[in-house]
């Protein structure tokens, strides 16, 4: 499969959305899943900006898949190597005046997708989420 | 995402329907600004018709709790379920904030 290619930004947010729940319905993912897709793929989209591109802008690479994991999507960035699955996920803590406003975002990913897998193939970062099908 | 805004007795209810996304987040920092601008520091929140939410929105709801807080009110929430429940329950925010089952015990808590 062909995969999308778009600049990392928040303009192309329903782009990849779309993009991706087409493949995933055609998967036979669970149409009840598609809200949870929709959240895993906006909280990386997210943290590309935020993080891989920091300094400036770049690409996202946006690869989807059937295989035994069910349907699978890669996002893929050209950012310094990052592995945000590397370290537990844990929530930040404190009453509403301590709480920091970030931290959140990994914790969704993890907790919605039933899989997640990192790896850092030549100078990209590739973050992988699959849900059951069907 | 649209706002509903009904003022009552001791607080404004503001219904918020459709996505609270990155893309739609800074329309609530905006919405805020206008609660504490008007001196309405009592805010309870009916997402009810709230079908999706991310972590951009719930940064922008901490940001509006705090300052709400800050100006002496505070905020409620009634109306959570599905997604959004979900999202709420898996980044603590349940335990962080009063969470209604219907919008007169909100009214009542805020």
């Amino acid at each position: 499969m062909t995969p999308l290619v778009l600049t990392a930004s928040l303009d192309s947010l329903s782009r990849v959305t779309k993009h991706v729940l087409e493949h995933a319905r055609s998967a036979g993912v669970p149409p009840d899943k598609e809200l949870r897709i929709d959240l895993v793929l906006e909280e990386i989209l997210v943290n590309i900006i935020n993080h891989a591109y920091k300094d400036g802008q770049g690409e996202v690479e946006v690869d989807c898949e059937v295989n035994e994991h069910g349907f699978c999507c890669t996002l893929s960035d050209t950012g310094p190597p990052f592995d945000p699955l590397g370290t537990a996920p844990h929530l930040p803590e404190g009453d509403i005046d301590h709480r920091p406003a970030g931290g959140v975002g990994l914790t969704l990913v993890t907790t919605m997708a039933d899989r997640c897998t990192y790896r850092r193939q030549g100078n990209r970062n590739q973050l992988t989420f699959c849900f059951a099908t069907q | 995402m649209e706002f509903n805004q009904t003022q009552h007795d001791n607080a404004l209810v503001v219904a918020i329907t459709g996505r609270l996304d990155a893309v739609t987040a800074p329309e609530l920092d905006v919405q805020c600004a206008q609660w504490l601008k008007a001196d309405q520091t009592k805010v309870v929140v009916d997402l009810s018709g709230l079908e999706y939410i991310s972590s951009a929105g719930l940064r922008s709801i901490l940001s509006a709790a705090k300052q709400l807080k800050t100006a002496g009110g505070g905020i409620a929430f009634c109306g959570l379920s599905g997604m959004v429940l979900e999202v709420f329950s898996v980044s603590g925010f349940t335990g962080l904030f009063p969470v209604h089952g219907s919008m007169d015990e909100a009214l009542a808590a805020v």
